[in-house]
């Protein structure tokens, strides 16, 4: 697996400001992978935010896995919007927390994330995943959705891997993962 | 350097504007956060924003809403604006309107994800957009208007700078 990302050191110097919210490592995507992880993630932080811009390809979509667990170790609930109907989907017994953007990645218009995992540092718990992932192309297609993420393990979470389900990431994609302090 | 999630500017009316501006945003950093706090002094009134002065049709806009009794799905297409509304209609409550402006300085089209939330005691509801704007400048400007009236005392806008590592 093809590790793209660029680490920055976890000192509050490293964001230049500090405080509760701090970068941890971002990536860009290659052109010639269609994989991104992000692994050795620190475990000082309450919860993970990543903000993700994703550019593929050919017209996939995007799975992600946690500490390189496929099996049937996640479930997911959406509900989405297309421009005229909403929808509610789950599904359990999952490889990954998958479909994100339902075959709607472009070369040209960015499909964008907003993920939260709490609690990613527990050893008793299972880790649930927050994201509000969309893409809008004008008069093509359009679709915005709340997904909720379940990894059925009670591990640390400490890497985090995003899959283009066709064709590869291009350059112009950009993901961070920042780490939110408690008090 | 710039801290990873700082505010750039804040506008606080001290008396009704027709207007909110950011303008020479730096572009050092990698997404945007608007973060606004509105009164408007019209029921009907949208709530309107642009980038960079475009005044084309080169904005779309995907929402999906839920107003207490039922959710809808709804979209623009070849639109002058990015467009936040209530989803009923009272002046004297505020609402909170978001977007994320994604990779706003590099040089593809700008993704937006926006929030609009607003409760007033027995109606209200939550809407949640993605937006695209045809654009591959990178953005240094945004106009925050109003369809009808004007932004009321108290509206406040925040623009912040989030970066990555």
């Amino acid at each position: 697996m093809l590790q793209n990302f660029t680490l920055g050191t976890f000192s509050q110097g490293a964001s230049g400001g500090g405080g509760a919210f701090e970068s941890i490592a971002s990536a860009t995507g290659t052109g010639s992978s269609a994989t991104i992880t992000f692994s050795s993630i620190p475990s000082t932080y309450q919860s993970l935010h990543i903000r993700g811009a994703f550019f593929a390809t050919s017209a996939g979509s995007v799975d992600i896995t946690l500490n390189g667990v496929t099996g049937t170790s996640y479930a997911r609930h959406i509900l989405s919007g297309n421009g005229s109907t909403v929808a509610a989907s789950g599904a359990a017994s999952l490889a990954g927390i998958t479909d994100l953007f339902q075959s709607g990645m472009s070369s040209t218009n960015a499909c964008v994330a907003l993920i939260d995992i709490h609690d990613y540092t527990s050893t008793t718990r299972n880790k649930t995943v927050r994201v509000i992932n969309a893409n809008d192309y004008n008069n093509t297609d359009g679709r915005i959705a709340l997904l909720s993420g379940l990894f059925m393990n009670t591990n640390a979470v400490s890497s985090i891997t995003f899959t283009s389900t066709s064709g590869n990431f291009t350059t112009n994609t950009q993901v961070a993962l920042y780490g939110i302090k408690g008090a | 350097m710039p801290a990873t999630y700082e505010p750039i500017a804040t506008t606080t009316l001290g008396s009704a504007a027709s207007e909110i501006n950011f303008t020479s945003i730096p572009g050092t950093y990698t997404d945007l956060r608007l973060v606004v706090f509105i009164f408007d002094t019209s029921s009907t009134a949208q709530d309107l924003y642009r980038f960079n002065g475009d005044t084309a049709n080169n904005y779309s806009e995907t929402w999906i809403s839920g107003n207490g009794s039922a959710a809808a799905s709804s979209r623009t297409t070849n639109f002058p604006y990015f467009k936040l509304t209530r989803v009923s209609n009272l002046s004297s409550t505020p609402m909170l309107h978001t977007y994320d402006i994604f990779s706003y300085a590099g040089s593809t089209n700008k993704t937006v994800l926006g929030t609009s939330s607003d409760d007033q005691n027995g109606s209200g509801g939550v809407v949640r957009s993605v937006g695209l704007w045809r654009n591959t400048a990178a953005i240094t400007s945004i106009k925050i208007y109003a369809s009808a009236g004007t932004f009321s005392t108290g509206t406040t806008a925040t623009l912040y700078g989030i970066l990555k590592a």
